[in-house]
């Protein structure tokens, strides 16, 4: 990497500055923003906020974060939200992993169709594809339409719905690290093992899953966040009757127009899925799947 | 059961578990086509074949008669031309959000495995991540907050078209970086050396060995911020502004209300045209690889 500086036109300025300097500000400074805005509290008028700085002192408080523990309306929505995201990413990956599993040991002229076949939903419309959940679910939808019965049997609005929604929707987003990571397994491994005696239930269990670990984990991490803050799938399908922080943030924002409150349950929300991140982060150290 | 027979047994899972994915992940998809040609207002009941939503949408996008059948709700001019106008607002935004998250992440994904050591270099790569990993609404709240402050300080940007495109290059920019990344990482430094030696210069060398090589990688990354562009809802509705509508935008607020069977063929046809333009793309790809590897 030596003469770097030569081969930059903009030198001695490292070209690295440019998208740092515009993710410095649409991205770092906004989350400082956001802590900084979730210490303040609601007001009429023009940003619809407290100043939390004024008379050259700092005027903010906890008292967002106070309401967010102890109002169980708030606080169960993150407890919820946890349970549901866990079961979904739980099934994601119990369905995706013979997915990529048949995917990696297909034959090479086969792979490309099969994985055509998997991505091509995933580029059609994210929003489509729920709204399409949602006149299937509906009480006067096509699945009440095949079934019939009078009063229509309620699909949308339950736990169910949402479950199906969360692991229809990300589904591809753990089949693809799996795959890669499956793709590059060595199965003489396995054989090595069965040479050594191992059945090949015990040749799956002490070769092969270990090393699918790093795999899982990158994608339970780029599945699991996101999910925490779906609001366009809690909205369409289970708005009433189930408790998803990321919706509930959105209409605190857009209905409430608390937006102090919102910033916090936004700072809440990242502190509670960073024990996940650092506890999947030690099953793949190196972050060899998630570069991929 | 021995645990042969049952070794047996589970190597016979994955292709029926593939085929059952599979079908689970075009189900709604075909559910909504085949239902889009329904004639009737109740989504559910099969009622005949009829083509009357894609005429009631024809009507609704072009101002014509909107007809008998229809109640006129969610139907009028106006909500005709603002499907219209979100679509070509959707597909402008797109086009301009990819185009700057292609330079941008293009320079980020460089200047992090090319660029040698400089100055917030770990700060560029961890940002990086940033719109990848958080959730889109935590980003959504704060670029608001950013664009709401700034412009109470210095009175701009006024939020629509502009602040939009902003955060939506910010969203594609991680990606491209991530595939340009991903890319030089696994490309030959010797061959732009090969060509100093040859007596490039360095911005000759970039031009003539590594761009072209990255091409590839800089055109799916654009390719997948568009789509994320396109598809966008919720970073969208924070940061846009009462003048600038997008289509997914206009789709929310709408099947937020109702279900309504004009947006069934509107949708059977977006639809119709991803896949389609993601199979063609698809089909040069393989054809493309297939020719690399035989030749």
């Amino acid at each position: 990497m030596s003469g770097a500086a030569t081969r930059n036109p903009l030198a001695p300025i490292p070209l690295g500055w440019i998208p740092l300097g515009w993710l410095i500000a649409l991205i770092l400074l906004p989350l400082i923003q956001l802590i900084g805005i979730s210490s303040s509290v609601k007001e009429l008028g023009v940003p619809p906020y407290a100043p939390i700085f004024s008379e050259g002192r700092f005027q903010g408080s906890t008292e967002n974060y106070q309401l967010i523990l102890e109002d169980s309306y708030y606080s169960d929505s993150f407890f919820s939200t946890f349970g549901f995201v866990s079961l979904a990413t739980g099934l994601i990956i119990l369905l995706a992993l013979p997915m990529a599993w048949f995917l990696a040991r297909a034959p090479e002229r086969w792979r490309g169709l099969w994985l055509l076949l998997v991505m091509v939903p995933f580029w059609t419309s994210f929003l489509l594809r729920i709204y399409a959940w949602r006149t299937i679910l509906a009480d006067g939808g096509v699945l009440n339409g095949l079934i019939g019965t009078e009063p229509p049997i309620q699909f949308l609005d339950t736990p169910g719905a949402l479950l199906l929604g969360l692991v229809y929707s990300y589904l591809p987003f753990m089949i693809l690290p799996l795959y890669a990571t499956l793709e590059r397994l060595d199965f003489s491994l396995v054989e090595a093992a069965r040479d050594l005696g191992a059945s090949r239930i015990a040749a799956f269990f002490t070769v092969i899953l270990p090393l699918l670990l790093p795999g899982v984990a990158a994608g339970a991490i780029l599945v699991f966040i996101p999910m925490m803050g779906e609001v366009v799938i809690p909205a369409l399908l289970a708005s009433r009757e189930v408790f998803m922080v990321g919706l509930r943030i959105y209409d605190e924002f857009f209905k409430s127009l608390d937006w102090p409150l919102a910033a916090a349950m936004c700072v809440i929300l990242c502190l509670v899925f960073v024990p996940p991140i650092l506890a999947l982060l030690r099953l793949d150290p190196q972050g060899r799947a998630l570069a991929r | 059961m021995s645990t042969r027979r049952l070794a047996e047994a589970l190597s016979r899972l994955p292709p029926v578990l593939f085929a059952a994915g599979v079908v689970f992940l075009y189900l709604p998809i075909l559910v909504l086509a085949v239902y889009s040609f329904n004639a009737g207002r109740t989504v559910g009941v099969w009622s005949g074949f009829s083509l009357e939503h894609y005429q009631t949408l024809w009507n609704t996008v072009t101002g014509g008669d909107v007809g008998v059948g229809t109640r006129g709700e969610g139907a009028d001019a106006r909500s005709g031309a603002n499907i219209l106008s979100a679509t070509v607002n959707s597909l402008i935004l797109a086009l301009l959000a990819s185009a700057l998250a292609a330079v941008l992440g293009t320079l980020a994904g460089w200047a992090l495995v090319r660029g040698g050591r400089f100055w917030g270099r770990p700060l560029l790569a961890v940002l990086l991540i940033g719109p990848v990993v958080l959730p889109e609404i935590v980003l959504g709240v704060s670029v608001l907050l950013v664009f709401v402050q700034v412009e109470q300080l210095y009175g701009w940007p006024p939020r629509g078209f502009i602040t939009v495109l902003l955060a939506h290059a910010t969203l594609g920019m991680a990606f491209v970086a991530m595939v340009v990344r991903a890319r030089l990482l696994g490309m030959d430094p010797s061959l732009e050396e090969a060509a100093r030696d040859c007596g490039a210069t360095p911005p000759e060398a970039f031009r003539t060995v590594t761009l072209p090589l990255l091409l590839p990688g800089i055109v799916s990354g654009f390719l997948l911020a568009f789509t994320l562009s396109l598809d966008d809802v919720i970073m969208t509705s924070f940061v846009t502004g009462p003048e600038f509508s997008t289509l997914p935008i206009v789709i929310f607020s709408a099947v937020r209300l109702r279900v309504t069977p004009e947006f069934n063929a509107l949708a059977t046809i977006m639809m119709a045209v991803v896949a389609l333009g993601a199979i063609t793309y698809a089909g040069f790809v393989l054809r493309a690889a297939r020719r690399a590897s035989a030749g």
